[in-house]
């Protein structure tokens, strides 16, 4: 009897010999900021990520966008290996992330040093905020760079100053996680995600967990981000921002890309039938 | 040391010229042996608190770190202190370990000949146990977001543990914690049992040569001080961590 590896393996091999090659591919390497090549994650015997392949360019905003369970945030937490994928090679400007090969299923990190420099290098933004409910608005947004970037208490210091100023919640500074509202709780990741200057931000659905008056500030913060230059990938179910703010949609359909494109092609004139619904279902 | 000792007497003796006007004769006249004692029992309590604290934080991280090694070895030192009484670990260290004499213990005889230092080796690592599970109970508790987080800036783990899980464990642990620092404390009179002059001690000195049983009172009411210190301390500490 064939094991379940096996199975697998030859699920994988038949998908991709079905497949065209992708346009995606003809980004030069070196263009690339990220790049996810053929990525794969399974849960014991369930496979949620089916071969997905990624690119992003310096200023791309991508939004990723599908059905709850589609497996978008476990794309997103795979480039910077809170998930560690089955199969497949992340690439950060051209760093491959430290995996090593599968041995009996199993990937071991190889570098914590290069995975915590890459981690570094990516903001990441989280639904739940995952504000340190310890520290105040600004020990929160001091805490990384004087911890990983051995930045002085005062640098650091005037920098969160400046970057909660940006976000507008300067006068909260000596306040809670608790006692903030969950936009301004949003508000203050970001600005804690921006103190390591990262090269990429994720967003895993940054506004989801917000009541709807709170929505629009924290979208507002992330369209000045889009505007001057930042590369994001975001996950999200505002299909506007989508739209208006993203040069890139991925539309994730359980586990493999089952459309993108521009937003003005894809929000427009959906090829897929699963896209089509999806959208008539949000929009 | 002896500066040490010379002040601790000073302070027993101020203590008890003024206690003994307002104290009952049985109690003024071994004055000095209780607050003596007294302070054997503060002085273990206080040590091997500390002491065990740092076991109790290393061996917490050991038991959720993924080194297969480190958590059988923590659970297993967790388990068998906890698992074995405080007066079974006492007299095997102290009448067993200590037994085998100085040709064979070597350099480790100067620890086991007193039992001060085996009152306190035993304390701290029983402490220790108990300790790690209550951190441990708070360290799997936190949201799992709060060291994702962490992590995804690029800290290490140990950093996330140290700077971000830990002070969130103890806020949780808090009151336990209280909790464990008193029982400590009862635990403690144990130590009389293997020659130490603490409370315990010298209250078992003072019955042997009066008979009186009030001394036990007298000594019940200063572990109740002491108790009752200890819990407003904790308060103290739960009111400053109330904010966040
Ligand atoms: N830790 C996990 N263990 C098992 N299954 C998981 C785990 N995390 C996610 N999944 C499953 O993987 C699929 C994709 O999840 P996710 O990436 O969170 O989807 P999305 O973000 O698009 O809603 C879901 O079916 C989910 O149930
Ligand atoms: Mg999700």
């Amino acid at each position: 009897m064939p094991n379940q590896q096996e199975i697998n393996r030859t699920a994988r091999i038949s998908y991709k010999e079905q497949e065209k090659p992708r346009e995606i591919f003809s980004i030069m390497p070196e263009d690339a900021i990220i790049r996810v090549e053929d990525l794969y994650k399974s849960y014991g015997p369930i496979e949620v990520i089916k071969g997905v392949s990624l690119t992003a360019k310096e200023h791309d905003v991508i939004s990723l966008i599908g059905a709850s369970g589609s497996g978008k945030s476990t794309i997103l937490r795979c480039m910077n290996l809170l998930e560690i994928p089955t199969a497949g090679e992340i690439y950060i400007s051209g760093k491959r992330l430290p995996l090593s090969e599968p041995k009996n299923g199993v990937r071991k990190i190889t570098s914590e040093k290069e995975l915590r420099a890459i981690r570094t290098s990516l903001g990441m933004v989280f639904q739940s905020f995952n504000l340190w409910s310890h520290l105040t608005v600004i020990q929160n947004i001091m805490e990384a760079p004087v911890r990983v970037l051995k930045k002085s208490k005062d640098e650091a210091r005037a920098n969160a100053e400046r970057l909660l100023e940006r976000v507008g919640i300067s006068e909260k500074r000596d306040m809670y996680p608790s006692q903030l509202s969950g936009g301004q709780q949003q508000r203050v990741a970001i600005a804690r995600t921006l103190a390591l200057d990262p090269k990429v931000m994720l967003f895993d659905e940054p506004t989801s967990a917000l009541d709807p008056e709170m929505v629009g500030e924290v979208l507002q913060v992330m369209r000045d981000l889009a505007d001057e230059g930042r590369t994001m990938i975001v996950v999200t179910h505002e299909m506007g921002f989508a739209r208006e703010v993203s040069n890139h949609v991925v539309f994730l359909d359980q586990g493999r890309i089952g459309e993108q494109g521009h937003p003005s092609q894809l929000f427009k004139s959906p090829q897929t039938e699963n896209c089509q619904k999806f959208l008539s279902k949000v929009l | 040391m002896s500066v040490y000792q010379d002040a601790k007497y000073a302070v027993s003796d101020a203590a008890c010229a003024a206690l003994t006007p307002v104290t009952p004769d049985s109690f003024g006249q071994f004055c000095p042996r209780f607050i003596d004692g007294f302070f054997v029992t503060v002085e273990l309590l206080v040590l091997s608190c500390a002491l065990g604290l740092v076991i109790a934080i290393s061996v917490a991280f050991a038991r959720l770190s993924s080194n297969m090694f480190l958590n059988k070895a923590a659970f297993v030192y967790s388990y068998v202190f906890r698992g074995t009484p405080l007066l079974v670990q006492l007299w095997i260290m102290y009448f067993g370990l200590g037994s085998l004499g100085a040709e064979n213990l070597g350099f480790l005889w100067p620890l086991f000949k007193e039992g001060w230092t085996i009152g306190l080796i035993v304390l701290t690592l029983n402490t220790g146990a108990y300790v790690s599970e209550i951190l441990r109970g708070g360290l799997v508790n936190i949201p799992k977001g709060q060291m994702e987080a962490a992590v995804a800036t690029g800290m290490s783990w140990f950093q996330s543990m140290f700077h971000i899980m830990l002070p969130q464990a103890f806020k949780i642990a808090w009151p336990a914690y209280g909790n464990e620092v008193v029982l400590l404390m009862k635990g403690s009179a144990l130590v009389s049992t293997i020659t130490v002059l603490d409370l315990m001690g010298q209250t078992r000195t003072v019955f042997s040569r009066s008979y009186n049983l009030e001394v036990y009172a007298y000594s019940a009411v200063l572990y109740l001080i002491l108790a009752g210190m200890i819990t407003l301390l904790f308060k103290f500490g739960e009111n400053r961590m109330k904010t966040g």
